[in-house]
């Protein structure tokens, strides 16, 4: 349960970095911290305690091994966080072309 | 059940024949007075599609129709404001749609209101007693649209911007007769066929009546524009026709729809004959008008005619209709309650400030000495096209007060109401009006015997300067009534209307206006704000849907 609970500490630094950082790159920072503590949730929630790798073989009988799906999805979501980050940055660069500036409080065009 | 969407009966033939006949005057009344203008193809289009579809308004018997008719003659009155040349026109334009308009929606919810209660649109086949809290709620909606429609408080601001700022034969033609005969036929409808009324109810129309006539008139009093003031009396007489139908007894209700028509024929006669001094003079602001009697005879009669009307002096048609109104009033007291007499002073003195204000209007436009603007202007009366309607409708002023029973009230109004009610009093018109004749006879003739004889006419002193240097030293009307400006509580009440407190429009437009200021604080552009919101907003989902 402990191990649950550091990983919300962890949600919520990123979820912190997000809404309280003006600068862009210390927000994408928060959001790579955000999806950490996301993938580090689902892999605990495969652990069994004293588990051991799903790997099958001949004349072994399978007990308490840790479930293999999370894992697979966890890796996908590396991948695909690896390009959300990469077009993160790229973003934050245009961003910084157009206005010259990192801070986001100073990009106000959505004023009503 | 038998449901023809048309229905012709007495009361819609007697409106349909004088919708008729005012647009035939308006027609008539604009190849003079809006010569030279532009976009007269459109103008004259947009006035017979209001003749169309106010006629499809009157004859129909489903409310989805009805409705449908109603909110044409909306944007129809929003196209014909536009051909105003006044810097306000446009705003004026907007203000109409919208209050016209938003209680057309209200009138929408009053027709679904009137489908839950009974599952019928026809007018004919519903009846319904205003016993429950949401036939009463119907009752109000479709009420709003009829008030708005006439012009009673307190959707009326409309009609004075409009008076103003619309050219005068729209002004003639719309807010004073068509909108008035549909929204006080609509009201008589409501009042007397789909619902049945309760004293409640009634009490509550005569409120708004009284309210309306005073109110109105004692603005009318300082208002410094012709056809301003003119709309503001536009306001004040629907007043009476909401006072005669709330009184719920066959005589006011008669006096009533009376009135109504009596109302569009003097208020057309009037707003015609000032369209025509502001034809000829070029502007309605009474400071600058004076003493053009001696130019426009013909206008200043029929004007004259019209303003005794209006103030309700026997023999004219004003007068037949108030005696009608105050006989309801009176009957009322046969209910028991003691509040007839507070309707009754409330109307009685509004018609005695209507009659006091004319009496500024008429000199300030007619008599005393004429302005500077004015003596430039040569001698001549406006062209035939514009003269001839108001002539017509002065004509009918004194035919419909002469010979009220005779031709108005046994021809239109008795059938379409069905039965002849009881009169209380004695009132013989033919009679009055041969006595009051007599009586102007006598007085003239004292008054030459004993003054007029007597008194010279002498050049205005002005210690020794020259009167030519000095064009401010004349007396117009414009001034009469400033004093009441200054009387204690009326003070508080004309501060407050100048700044538009009593306006329905300008303090719906600022609630509208502070709400959506609240929402662009809270939209101030920084993501991080938002991100907040959207935090805040899943957290109350979560907890709406988790808990």
């Amino acid at each position: 349960m402990d191990v649950y609970l550091l990983t919300l500490v962890l949600f919520s630094i990123g979820i912190y970095c997000i809404v309280r950082k003006r600068n862009v790159i210390k927000t994408i920072i928060g959001v790579i911290i955000l999806e950490y503590a996301v993938n580090l949730f689902f892999i605990l929630s495969a652990y069994r305690t004293e588990g051991r790798a799903p790997i099958f073989m001949q004349e072994e009988e399978i007990v308490n091994m840790v479930d293999p799906l999370p894992h697979a999805l966890v890796l996908t979501a590396i991948v695909i966080g690896l390009a959300t980050t990469a077009l993160l940055v790229g973003i934050a660069m245009r961003l910084y072309e157009k206005y010259g500036t990192f801070d986001i409080t100073k990009i106000k065009e959505l004023k009503g | 059940m038998d449901a023809s969407l048309f229905r012709i009966d007495s009361l819609s033939i007697f409106m349909g024949i004088f919708i008729g006949l005012f647009t035939l005057l308006t027609i008539i009344y604009s190849f003079g007075y809006m010569k030279g203008r532009k976009g007269l193809l459109r103008y004259y289009s947009y006035i017979i599609l209001t003749l169309i579809a106010s006629l499809g308004a009157v004859f129909s018997n489903n409310l989805i129709l009805f409705i449908v008719f109603w909110g044409f003659l909306g944007m129809l009155l929003y196209l014909l404001i536009q051909f105003g040349w006044k810097e306000t026109t446009s705003y004026t334009a907007k203000k109409a749609l919208i209050i016209i308009g938003g209680t057309d929606a209200f009138m929408l919810l009053g027709l679904a209101l009137i489908w839950h209660l009974t599952g019928s649109l026809q007018m004919d086949q519903v009846s319904i007693g205003l016993t429950s809290k949401v036939a009463v709620i119907a009752y109000l909606c479709l009420a709003s649209g009829a008030f708005a429609k006439a012009g009673a408080m307190p959707f009326h601001t409309w009609v004075p911007d409009t008076a103003e700022d619309a050219p005068a034969s729209i002004a003639a033609f719309l807010p004073a007769s068509l909108d008035k005969l549909l929204g006080i036929y609509f009201l008589a409808r409501l009042s007397l066929e789909v619902f049945r009324m309760t004293p409640g109810i009634n009490v509550f129309l005569m409120v708004i009546g009284s309210v309306t006539i005073v109110a109105a008139v004692m603005m009318a009093l300082i208002q410094h524009d012709l056809k301003r003031l003119l709309g503001y009396h536009a306001v004040s007489q629907v007043g009476y026709m909401v006072l005669g139908i709330g009184t719920g007894n066959p005589i006011g209700i008669a006096g009533g729809v009376f009135h109504m028509l009596n109302h569009s024929i003097y208020k057309s006669c009037l707003f015609f004959s000032g369209g025509a001094v502001e034809k000829k003079t070029g502007t309605t602001n009474l400071d600058k008008l004076g003493g053009l009697a001696k130019i426009m005879p013909i206008t200043f009669i029929t004007f004259l005619i019209a303003a005794f009307s209006i103030s309700g002096v026997p023999p004219f048609n004003g007068f037949a209709s108030k005696w009608m109104v105050y006989q309801g009033i009176i009957k009322t007291a046969t209910n028991g309650s003691g509040l007839w007499i507070i309707w009754l002073v409330a109307a009685m003195f509004g018609s005695a400030l209507t009659l006091a204000s004319f009496m500024k209007l008429v000199h300030a436009v007619f008599l005393g000495q004429p302005s500077e603007e004015v003596k430039k202007k040569k001698q001549g009366e406006v062209g035939p096209s514009m003269w001839i309607p108001t002539v017509i409708l002065a004509a009918l002023c004194v035919i419909f007060g002469v010979f009220a029973y005779r031709v108005p009230l046994k021809m239109f109004i008795f059938p379409s109401l069905g039965g002849v009610p009881e009169f209380t009093g004695i009132w013989d018109p033919g009679l009055a009006t041969a006595l009051i004749v007599l009586g102007i006879v006598i007085g003239f003739v004292i008054y030459l015997m004993g003054t007029a004889l007597k008194t010279r006419t002498t050049e205005t002193f002005v210690l020794g300067e020259f009167i030519e240097d000095h064009p401010d030293m004349r007396l117009s009307g414009t001034d009469f009534y400033n004093t009441i400006k200054e009387i204690g509580i009326l003070k508080v009440i004309y501060r407050l209307a100048e700044k538009k407190v009593f306006d329905i429009y300008e303090v719906g437009a600022k609630a509208t206006l502070g709400f959506n200021g609240l929402l662009r604080y809270m939209h101030n552009g920084i993501l991080l704000t938002y991100l907040a919101w959207c935090l805040f907003g899943t957290g109350i989902l979560f907890w709406v849907l988790l808990r």
